[in-house]
């Protein structure tokens, strides 16, 4: 076997945390746990190679080729034939107005820059990190870190939405 | 200190996001497993299918038929379905199935209560092209009528757990036609594509074709890849199983014509039929794959990329700064490409008088499977009202269009 009860602990200790930073990649619980497992599937084959090496920032980093991968195929072309909006009972999620806001704006970004916004400032990781784990330069890695936060800083649906921090804008 | 406090305020942003988790899926680990399984079975597989590829193609077969396991023999159909054998091989879970019926909900237009069906009959519904695409062929009871879908997508796209149908748009491409009559030369015919290709080589196409389980092999045509001084047709046989063949086209641009529906020595058809559902001009156009990648270029900073055939829009609404495009395509003529202020639903609906006035002209990209790049005079800046680029294309046209700003 590839991998033995270290891994199921690792999935089990790690799963949240990293289908946090799926959803704030994909905009979606489901798609999320989609893009964990895929991740999770991929490092089992090689858990015994990585499992002394930061096996969670291997499995970050697959996370974030394969989101990768998914958002550039994204078909972006399709325009729909009619707006069919049939829920029945209403979306749960359709009030919660902030939430909505900040997603539509996360998605509004390049991907890179998502990208990089998450992995800078919810998963916590050092410019330097970053840069690894993207395989482009720390300065890279500020300019697009710094774009992004000025785009969603402009955005005027999260104009409302901005906390007020102490010795803040 | 102003960056400081956007960093905060992205930080708890993020935090508030994520904070309606949901529980961990009770079977999580075990579907890693079954991942991990089958991600190793389709590299042994890929590896098989590539010898196998090789091999048909030393040997100049054109076509090939696989074989299906039909899950059930007898089954009770109501009197105006197509009595015909269900070929779903569980080769696709039936909740990916079960999408495709969600995706033409959505995408017939009416509401959910006139069609959310009653019955669903299923003909197809299986991975072809090497698994990397999926087929469906069913039947539809609703209150909007009995109705015949047929349809196809990309593998990599349903087989995951994605959604069927997200902000108006989905994977699956659908073709809804009334419920046909049972007739003796009655052929269904899907056509699509696989995503992997040999360098130098784009995706092959695909044909599926089901009618009567008496009917035992076909016999096709399609217009082949234009060479430097002609066109060279693609002529290919197809043995059918209890009425279903899967055939592998190769390259084609144009669409597929049965010749032939044998049942022994008699041919049913009495002409050619293009492949495709019936009444369904739409599906007659054969789906072909996307060209390749497009290779980065210093100085071209890419924003949006999109990838199809025929007519579409993408909007560019958010550029800031000149906007330039790198294109590839291939296919019988080239595509052309023109800019307009408006969204793409407005201005792809303008008529055809009203578009020319208010559309600028980008260029033209030849379809000869090449990059190619047009800078254009549009400059674009914040605040602008919506922008769009119109891609206009014949529909045996493939392309992969990447929008970005030249510095």
């Amino acid at each position: 076997m590839p991998a033995g009860q270290g891994f199921e602990e690792f999935v089990s200790a790690r799963g949240q945390a990293l289908q946090r930073f799926g959803y704030l990649l994909t905009s979606d619980w489901a798609t999320a746990e989609d893009l964990v497992q895929t991740a999770f599937s991929r490092a089992y084959g090689r858990w015994s190679r990585i499992e002394s090496d930061a096996p969670e920032a291997y499995v970050r980093k697959i996370m974030a080729n394969t989101w990768s991968s998914w958002w550039r195929r994204r078909w972006r072309s399709e325009v729909p034939a009619a707006t069919v909006p049939d829920l029945a009972g209403g979306d749960p999620y359709q009030d919660v107005d902030r939430r909505h806001a900040v997603m539509t704006a996360l998605a509004g970004l390049p991907g890179r820059q998502r990208l990089v916004l998450v992995l800078r400032y919810h998963e916590d990781l050092s410019e330097q990190q970053v840069a690894e784990l993207l395989g482009i330069s720390v300065g890279t890695v500020k300019s697009q870190a710094a774009k992004a936060l000025a785009k969603l800083r402009a955005d005027a649906a999260l104009e409302g939405y901005r906390t007020p921090l102490a010795g803040g804008a | 200190m102003e960056l400081k406090s956007d960093e905060v305020w992205v930080r708890e942003l993020f935090d508030e996001m994520t904070l309606g988790q949901p529980d961990v899926p009770p079977d999580r680990f075990s579907g890693i497993l079954r991942r991990a399984h089958r991600h190793a079975v389709m590299i042994a597989a890929g590896a098989l299918a590539a010898v196998a590829a090789v091999a048909a193609l030393a040997a100049g077969i054109a076509t090939s038929a696989t074989p299906v396991l039909p899950v059930s023999g007898q089954r009770h159909l109501p009197g105006w379905a197509l009595p015909w054998p269900d070929h779903r091989n569980g080769s696709v879970p039936q909740r990916v199935l079960d999408g495709a019926v969600i995706a033409w909900r959505h995408q017939t237009g009416v509401p959910a209560s006139l069609t959310r069906p009653s019955r669903v009959i299923w003909y197809v519904g299986q991975t072809v092209a090497h698994d990397q695409a999926v087929v469906v062929i069913f039947e539809v009871d609703s209150a909007a009528g009995r109705r015949l879908v047929a349809g196809s997508a990309m593998a990599s796209q349903v087989m995951h757990g994605q959604p069927a149908w997200t902000d108006g748009s989905s994977p699956w491409v659908l073709y809804d036609v009334a419920a046909p009559r049972v007739s003796r030369a009655l052929v269904i015919g899907l056509n699509t594509h696989g995503t992997t290709a040999r360098p130098g080589r784009n995706p092959d196409n695909w044909v599926v074709l089901l009618t009567g389980p008496r009917v035992q092999s076909v016999s096709f045509t399609a217009p082949g890849p234009i060479g430097p001084n002609s066109a060279t047709d693609v002529v290919g046989v197809g043995q059918l199983r209890r009425g279903l063949a899967i055939a592998d086209v190769g390259q084609i641009t144009g669409s597929v014509e049965l010749d032939q529906l044998n049942v022994g020595r008699r041919n049913l058809l009495a002409q050619p039929a293009t492949v495709g559902v019936p009444g369904s001009a739409a599906s007659e156009v054969p789906q072909l794959a996307a060209p390749g990648p497009i290779a980065a270029r210093r100085g071209f900073h890419w924003r949006i990329e999109v990838t199809g055939q025929g007519t579409s829009a993408a909007d560019v609404g958010r550029f800031h700064g000149h906007l330039a495009v790198r294109a590839r395509c291939y296919g019988p003529a080239a595509i052309r490409l023109t800019f307009g202020f408006g969204s793409p639903r407005h201005l792809l609906g303008l008529p055809r008088s009203a578009a020319g006035s208010k559309q600028t002209p980008l260029g033209s990209i030849p379809c000869d499977d090449l990059v190619h790049e047009l800078a254009t005079k549009i400059r674009l800046r914040p605040g602008h009202s919506a922008a769009s680029v119109i891609i206009v294309a014949g529909r045996p046209s493939a392309y992969r269009v990447e929008f970005g700003a030249v510095r």
